[in-house]
């Protein structure tokens, strides 16, 4: 067979040389990022401390809570599923990181590195846990995970106020601040360079993890397989189950690890703490291109999603406007994206 | 010659610089069946939605019943009384019969449905039609050529005299086609034109007074259904060339038993079922929608669990208990019905294609984006798929190309036995002829293929064994020698091996 027409064969295909489902998903990426910097230069010419690394780095720390959250809905979202338990999660996570470390400093005695090591250790497992039960449920009795994550919403809301009795819990050494409020290679006061929040590092460290799972191995390739054609997955050999329990126990140790973040901002153990901000996360994860129907998403979306919403929050903010709009604000823009996402699919 | 109902001159239409249709004509007679036949992507779909006010066209001009006509949209076509009953069936199943019928156009007394009456007319259409059904049944109860019944109905509600038919028979039975088929005739003979569109040749000689074949976007031919016309003259107008199976089969050595099942069962799916196949063979399983055999090697796969009885592979036994166990003994899969069960139509072309292999791929648990790629380049190449990029997504990809796809997917993991259930479903004949040629040529390269099929002629031409099934159960072993279409037909219905050998 000769070589050459083999190309071209491959090459000229049905649409004539021009590759349209390429291009309409690199200018959907690119617009979301376009209106991104549009808003930036709005906000900019509103306020001159708007375009400053100072400012930069707080919108990116006010993200990086949420933000870890968001990224691990992206996988559960992709695989056509849903977790409406990580706002309660991140509550129990940051009470019983709390508890623990008082039980371990107090009642045994324990030295404060070894506590503190040996609570986030059970807690982030804890954070698994949680996730492999709905997938659990989802897997062999065939549990919605909207209803699943629906009931542990409430119920793991109701164990983080019965561990702390309703009050918060304040136990922890000084320096556990430093995971949700220290800065790397901190500058002077007023400096230009103000350092990186160490709370950023961990959400860029997550985002990575992330991007190369879904995008470079086989499970990630298999969740988008599963929340877009689970039978076809299950016949090609995924194995559905698998991929559930990945993405809902990544989910969990996620949301979990956000309460520990929370936990260290505040040096507390709170359980009011995260209500909501399972909608925060989905919010982000919709804005970012992912649809609720499974098998479509993108952890980069994701992750402009987040800054999107940083940046719009963080320039309202300086605007002075009140927070009941911005709420309104928010809102709007996440039904608008869906729709601007639409409107670019059906031109594709 | 009877009169003209509707006639489209110099139809075009292109999608941005992409040119579908050059100037197509079609004249459609009062009470006649039009069969519309072509490759997938020849036109056909295009032109009927030009006619039925989905698309709008860029240069032609429409006649209906004399007068030129513009349809803009589908009320317009409605209005016209034009009818399209599309491929993907549009009822509500948790709905009955009669509010299936009268979604957007329900009757009301005062601000609430009457039913009485809504009622009474689905009867007397249904009555018209001469069906015997009662329209306060579920639509969800129905099988599928009554849905397909019930969609026929519907366009008459709307006093269609034309109605536009998208494979109406693609996904029923025998006996489910005859049902459609007579309700057709009935229609024609009540003066309504019927469009079908086709992709079973037999179908359209059996049904069809007259024909158009689109080729590309141009009208090939076009005339009456008599003792000139043949489905070898049709399906050379199709391809552009003849498309000849004469000289496809050809004898191979089989070696060794490979794959064994032992009086395997499964509750209300098959039972007793016992079977061999040999290394390098193609065995063929046939028989009546319902028979087993797609259950009873979904169960051989490991994705039909658990069963009774013994699964042997290479003359050991194996738990088939889920789909990548039985992978990891060398058996692939194609499954039937590409749209729901073949593809996953959010990925990519690559990523359909490498699905089952990604462990293959892998280098350390991360994915290498270049091995992908040439694996992917080399089943283009092997299975002369015709992709763009394969970036795209799977659904840019016309249906045989789709079912390559399918096929890339199964024998990317090197397999000793491919079973495939239905493989040339909904592919024309070009890719029809290229998928025989894939199996044939895997076998001889000492591949055992098992081959699920209900198409005689497929199972005729690929195999070298034949095992007929009838409700669940295996009725007869043929050797090649011993085929015939007759034969398999009668054991496929009910007969026994017995009565046959006597006559």
């Amino acid at each position: 067979m000769n070589n050459s027409t083999e190309k071209s064969a491959v090459k000229q295909g049905i649409f004539g040389g021009r590759d349209f489902t390429k291009t309409m998903d690199i200018i959907r990426r690119l617009a979301l990022l376009l209106v991104l910097f549009a808003l930036m230069i709005f906000f900019s010419t509103q306020n001159e401390n708007f375009l400053t690394l100072r400012n930069a780095m707080t919108v990116l720390r006010s993200v990086s809570i949420t933000g870890v959250i968001a990224l691990g809905m992206t996988l559960v979202i992709i695989a056509g599923e849903i977790d409406l338990s990580v706002g309660s999660m991140v509550a129990l996570s940051g009470v019983l990181t709390a508890w623990l470390v008082r039980h371990f400093m107090q009642a045994i005695g324990m030295g404060d590195a070894i506590s503190v090591i040996l609570a986030i250790t059970i807690t982030l497992g804890v954070g698994i846990l949680v996730g492999l039960f709905t997938a659990t449920l989802r897997n062999y009795l065939r549990i919605p995970s909207f209803i699943t994550t629906l009931g542990l919403l409430t119920a793991l809301s109701g164990v983080a106020y019965l561990i702390s009795g309703g009050f918060p819990i304040i136990t922890f050494p000084s320096w556990y601040r430093y995971i949700g409020a220290g800065w790397l290679f901190e500058g002077e006061r007023g400096a230009t360079f103000p350092g990186i929040p160490f709370q950023v590092i961990i959400l860029f460290v997550v985002f990575i993890l992330l991007f190369i799972l879904l995008h470079y191995t086989r499970i990630g390739r298999s969740i988008y397989a599963v929340g877009a054609n689970e039978e076809s997955a299950r016949l090609s050999g995924v194995s559905v189950k698998l991929v559930r329990c990945v993405a809902f126990g990544i989910t969990g140790f996620l949301a979990a690890l956000s309460g520990i973040m929370v936990s260290s901002q505040i040096m507390t153990g709170a359980p009011a703490v995260g209500a909501g901000g399972e909608m925060n996360a989905i919010s982000a994860v919709i804005i970012g291109g992912a649809s609720l129907s499974g098998g479509v998403g993108k952890i980069t979306g994701t992750l402009i999603g987040i800054l999107f919403l940083g940046v719009l929050g963080n320039g309202m903010t300086m605007m002075g406007m009140d927070t009941h709009w911005q709420a309104v604000i928010r809102g709007a823009l996440v039904i608008a994206a869906v729709l601007f996402n639409m409107l670019i699919q059906k031109r594709s | 010659m009877s009169e003209i109902v509707v006639s489209m001159k110099g139809m075009e239409k292109s999608f941005s610089s992409n040119k579908v249709l050059f100037g197509v004509d079609l004249t459609l007679h009062k009470a006649s069946i039009h069969a519309l036949l072509g490759e997938n992507g020849a036109g056909k779909s295009t032109l009927m939605n030009i006619l039925g006010g989905v698309l709008p066209s860029d240069a032609g001009q429409i006649e209906i019943d004399g007068k030129p006509t513009e349809i803009s949209d589908t009320f317009a076509a409605k209005a016209q009384g034009i009818g399209f009953i599309h491929q993907e069936l549009t009822l509500v199943n948790d709905l009955s019969i009669f509010e299936n019928l009268f979604i957007g156009v329900e009757e009301k007394r005062g601000p609430f449905l009457d039913k009485k009456s809504m009622y009474e007319k689905s009867k007397e259409i249904l009555d018209r039609m001469g069906i015997d059904l009662d329209p306060m049944t579920m639509v969800g109860d129905l099988n599928t050529s009554y849905k397909q019944v019930v969609e026929i109905a519907r366009t008459l509600m709307h006093n269609a005299k034309i109605i536009i038919m998208d494979e109406p028979t693609a996904s029923l039975t025998e006996v489910e086609i005859e049902n459609v088929f007579k309700i057709m005739r009935s229609l024609r003979d009540q003066g309504v034109s019927l469009v079908f569109i086709s992709h079973k040749l037999n179908e359209v000689m059996e049904i069809c007074d007259r024909y158009t074949v689109l080729r590309n976007g141009h009208m090939v031919a076009s005339g009456e259904v008599d003792e000139s016309v043949s489905v070898n003259v049709l399906s050379t107008h199709m391809v552009g060339r003849e498309i000849s199976y004469d000289g496809l089969y050809h004898k191979r050595e089989v070696g060794e038993v490979i794959l064994e099942g032992k009086q395997l069962e499964r509750e209300k799916e098959y039972r007793g079922a016992s079977f061999h196949v040999k290394k390098g063979e193609i065995v063929g399983f046939t028989g009546l929608l319902g028979d087993g055999r797609s259950e009873l090697f979904e169960s051989v796969v490991g994705v039909n669990y658990p069963y009774q009885g013994e699964v042997f592979v290479r003359g050991k036994a194996v738990k088939m208990s889920s789909r990548s166990k039985a992978q990891n003994m060398g058996i692939s899969y194609v499954p039937r019905n590409r749209k729901e069960n073949g593809i996953v139509k959010d990925l990519s072309i690559s990523n359909n294609m490498s699905l089952s292999v990604i462990n293959t791929l892998c280098k350390w648990g991360i994915l290498r984006k270049e091995k992908e790629t040439a694996y992917t380049d080399k089943y283009i190449r092997e299975l002369k798929m015709r992709v763009h990029n394969v970036r795209n997504l799977i659904t840019s990809l016309s249906g045989g190309n789709q079912q390559k796809a399918v096929l890339a997917k199964a024998l990317g993991s090197n397999p000793d036995i491919v079973v495939m259930d239905n493989p040339t479903q909904g592919v024309d004949v070009g890719a029809k002829l290229e998928i025989y040629n894939l199996v044939m040529q895997l076998a001889s390269t000492g591949v055992s293929v098992v081959v699920l099929s209900s198409e005689a002629p497929e199972i005729l031409m690929l195999c070298d064994r034949v095992y007929v099934m009838f409700e669940g159960g295996i009725r007869a072993e043929l050797e090649r020698s011993e085929l015939s279409e007759q034969k398999i037909m009668f054991l496929a219905t009910g007969g026994t091996q017995e009565q046959l050998n006597k006559t």
